[in-house]
């Protein structure tokens, strides 16, 4: 513990730490708060819009259901509380669906259409400075642990004194990981903190979700930390262990999560969304066909025993439709199924690139956290079509039992609208979050167990 | 006492740098970053391609179907035809059959940078009527994790790793030399400073740019990225330039830090983080334009208006029967209702 306490005040003398705290606490409050503002006010424009979209809904005119059905509604996709300091997939996802008879309809406006040609190359969220920023910092902190005091000539003085390498080691690294933690975790559950009282997250479980997302980020930070000092461990020069340490980060934090993103795409690509919708095409234009929907107005003739449609208990018209929603439903589940679950496998395959890149384990795992991964978005996606399905089935069932003779069309009105439910989305549960976070954290962890490995025989045969 | 010519100093220089494994080991990894980066740019190339393509097969498949079906139900039957089964009906087959796509072609210098290709949409297919979301907001939905690493395409190695390739080899150049007390016996020589950090910086950039220049046309050329180029050799000409300027700024970023700090770590350290800021934070920063959260409100723009206006005349109670009875060819106003 003393030895602990010397290198703490060691360290907080070291003018590194200052400006290197000073950077890092700027960058994420500024990213933080502009996050937290830019989240609230999007909260605020759904709630409004969802309020003005529901009023529409039930001030329309008296009219036939279908036309209400054909008249729709748009549901909007709320944010992820802590999307504020891991916006993950959502900024690259629709966020409104329109709901409307027949059509499932894709989730539409993406801020990243909105953004410039760079700002997705940036530190454009606080998730993007901790994966790129932060390990810079334990790189700067760390590359010097034992390579200058080797080229200064103080780790034999050091070792001279009896202390062993081990506990030298471990306490270095406890006091410059004290120090990360203090100036990127701080401010990092400090964000998390006010983007969470200030939002209602009701079903989000944000207090489990906010520890564990800050504890994967502070685990990302002692791999570089350990690499920074495994590296120092071996170089002879600070000079060298600064440049073999840089080039760890350029490779591990620039380039391999890209390559590992060509990588994935070459080995497990996803459906082309353009094929399935032509598949899903395709699979309407042959049961629109005139001789198709003659085929089943005469087996709905015969299923009721009459053969004029005026003689039926129920309406022709509306049981038709519903009957051929159902198909065209089976027809969505299983191409869109299909394209989803695609978009799930490449994403697991992604978690498994995490080898080859700590970057790209901890961003499949800090979004899981966050609740801002795909799966959310997909979650969004299915509970608007469930909630157009909801629709559809209620007026077509309104227009079969009601018959309609002589060519007269069945108009109904407000009772109608308001039997429809707001939509409200339940996003996924926690639980589910942390089944899906296996596969990247047991990789964060790997990248954390490899370097302390191989720390272990450099620091028992540590030279001055 | 003779003064070395500035030609012989270069061109030893060159030699030094060319003998240094470092200098083979930095200039393999690029190429070899280049050739890939190349290769997925075709790739993508070829796939934007291809999907034009498809839209362009698929705009013929309607015509051949809108004729077959034509010619089925021009011959008489006692089924019933409507309007959206009827190709020789005009809002029916503006509806139900036609297939017009405005499409986006790559440039012939697409297999440089994917841009903004992958997030704004190259096709578009128009709708008539039918549609009530707006065409241009269409987009295929696919890995959103390639979408924010962003892709490994040559302008991603040019603009990001090519300057840490040039601080590899030019970062510590003097400042390595002083630490090593190198720089003081070539001042004892009869040859002033500037000159000799002209001619170390000067090799160092001569080298970096043929190797990026060089790189960048082998892989091209291996991966078939660049094909004709129908009047944009003045623009590739531009690029090579640019290029050229690129390398040579970071050498003299280099050249003027070992001249600003004594000592490599120093060196090191501020062009790293240098670069971090050039590259990353002042392009973000630059061109940060619509926060994530603008979007709810865009919808209630005036062309929306329009969409809902046509939606609530159609729900004024002109439902058109569909799927039973006869009849349905000239019936007025119609809906987009099909069974």
């Amino acid at each position: 513990v003393r030895r602990l306490s010397a290198e703490l005040a060691r360290t907080a003398r070291d003018a590194r730490l200052r400006w290197i705290g000073a950077v890092l606490v700027l960058l994420l409050t500024v990213a933080g708060l502009g996050a937290w503002r830019d989240s609230t006010r999007y909260a605020g424009e759904v709630a409004q819009v969802a309020d003005a979209e529901r009023a529409r809904w039930l001030g329309q005119d008296a009219k036939n259901p279908h036309s209400a059905d054909h008249f729709g509604l748009w549901v909007f996709r709320p944010s992820a509380p802590l999307a504020v300091l891991d916006p993950g997939t959502e900024p690259y996802t629709g966020r409104m669906v329109r709901v409307e008879a027949h059509v499932f309809n894709d989730a539409v406006y993406r801020a990243i259409q909105d953004a410039g040609p760079l700002a997705r190359f940036g530190f454009g969220s606080v998730a993007d400075i901790v994966q790129l920023v932060v390990p810079l910092a334990a790189i700067l902190l760390g590359f010097s642990a034992f390579a200058a005091d080797r080229e200064r000539g103080t780790l034999r003085l050091a070792l001279g004194n009896g202390v062993p390498p081990g506990q030298l080691f471990a306490s270095r690294f406890a006091a410059l990981f004290v120090a990360l933690a203090v100036v990127s975790g701080l401010p990092l559950f400090g964000i998390g903190a006010l983007a969470v009282m200030n939002q209602d997250h009701a079903g989000w479980q944000v207090v489990p979700r906010l520890l564990t997302w800050v504890a994967a980020q502070l685990a990302y930070t002692a791999v570089f930390l350990l690499l920074a000092m495994l590296v120092s461990l071996v170089a002879r020069t600070a000079r060298g262990a600064l440049a073999a340490a840089l080039a760890v980060w350029a490779l591990l934090c620039v380039a391999a999560p890209r390559l590992a993103v060509v990588g994935v795409d070459a080995v497990v690509p996803a459906l082309s969304y353009r094929e399935v919708r032509a598949r899903i095409e395709a699979g309407f234009r042959s049961h629109r066909t005139a001789e198709a929907n003659d085929a089943r107005t005469r087996a709905v003739l015969a299923r009721y025993g009459v053969g004029d449609p005026d003689e039926l208990p129920v309406d022709l018209r509306g049981l038709m439709m519903s009957e051929s929603e159902a198909h065209n439903f089976a027809v969505y589940d299983r191409e869109l199924g299909a394209f989803f679950d695609s978009i799930a496998i490449q994403d697991r395959a992604l978690a498994w690139a995490g080898l080859l890149s700590p970057r790209v384990a901890l961003q499949a795992l800090s979004q899981t956290l966050a609740g801002t991964d795909f799966a959310q978005h997909a979650h969004f996606v299915w509970a608007a079509e469930a909630y157009r399905r909801g629709i559809s089935e209620r007026m077509n069932a309104e227009i079969r039992d009601h018959p309609q003779r002589g060519g007269t069309t069945l108009v109904a009105g407000p009772d109608l609208w308001e039997e429809i439910p707001p939509f409200v989305l339940q996003p996924l549960p926690f639980a589910r979050a942390l089944a899906d976070a296996g596969v990247p954290a047991l990789i964060l962890a790997l990248w954390l167990g490899l370097p302390a490995l191989l720390c272990r025989p450099l620091v028992r045969r540590l030279k001055p | 006492v003779t003064t070395v010519r500035f030609a012989v100093l270069l061109g030893a220089e060159l030699r030094l740098v060319l003998r240094e494994r470092l200098t083979w080991a930095v200039l393999a990894a690029l190429v070899v970053s280049l050739c890939l980066a190349a290769w997925t740019g075709a790739g993508r190339v070829a796939t934007e391609r291809a999907a034009l393509a498809q839209a362009a097969a698929e705009t013929d498949r309607v015509v051949r179907d809108a004729r077959a079906a034509h010619e089925r139900y021009a011959e008489p039957s006692p089924i019933k035809v409507n309007y959206w089964q009827d190709p020789t009906d005009a809002f029916g087959y503006m509806t139900y059959f036609m297939a017009a796509y405005a499409v986006k072609p790559p440039t012939p210098l697409a297999a440089f940078a994917a841009g903004q290709s992958d997030v704004q949409p190259a096709i578009m297919r128009t709708s008539f009527g039918f549609s009530t979301v707006f065409d241009d907001t269409a987009y295929e939905p696919g890995s959103t994790a390639r979408l924010r690493l962003g892709p490994f395409d040559l302008a991603f190695v040019l603009v990001y790793l090519v300057p840490l390739a040039v601080i590899a080899l030019a970062g510590t150049r003097l400042s390595s030399e002083h630490d090593s007390g190198i720089l003081r016996m070539i001042a004892s020589q009869p040859v002033g400073p500037r000159r000799v950090a002209s001619a170390k910086f000067g090799a160092v950039a001569l080298v970096a740019i043929a190797a990026v220049l060089g790189g960048t046309a082998l892989a091209l050329v291996v991966s078939g990225g660049l094909r004709a180029l129908e009047g944009w050799e003045g623009a590739l000409a531009l690029l090579a330039v640019a290029l050229s300027a690129y390398v040579a700024f970071w050498v003299a970023a280099c050249a003027l830090v070992a001249s600003l700090w004594r000592g490599g770590v120093a060196a090191l350290a501020i062009l790293v983080l240098a670069w971090a800021c050039v590259t990353v934070a002042l392009a973000d920063r630059g061109h940060r334009r619509e926060p994530a959260g603008a979007g709810p409100l865009l919808y209630r723009g005036g062309r929306r208006t329009d969409h809902f206006g046509l939606a609530d005349r159609q729900g004024s109670g002109g439902l058109e029967p569909a799927g039973a009875g006869g009849g349905a060819r000239d019936q007025a106003p119609r809906s987009r209702c099909v069974l």
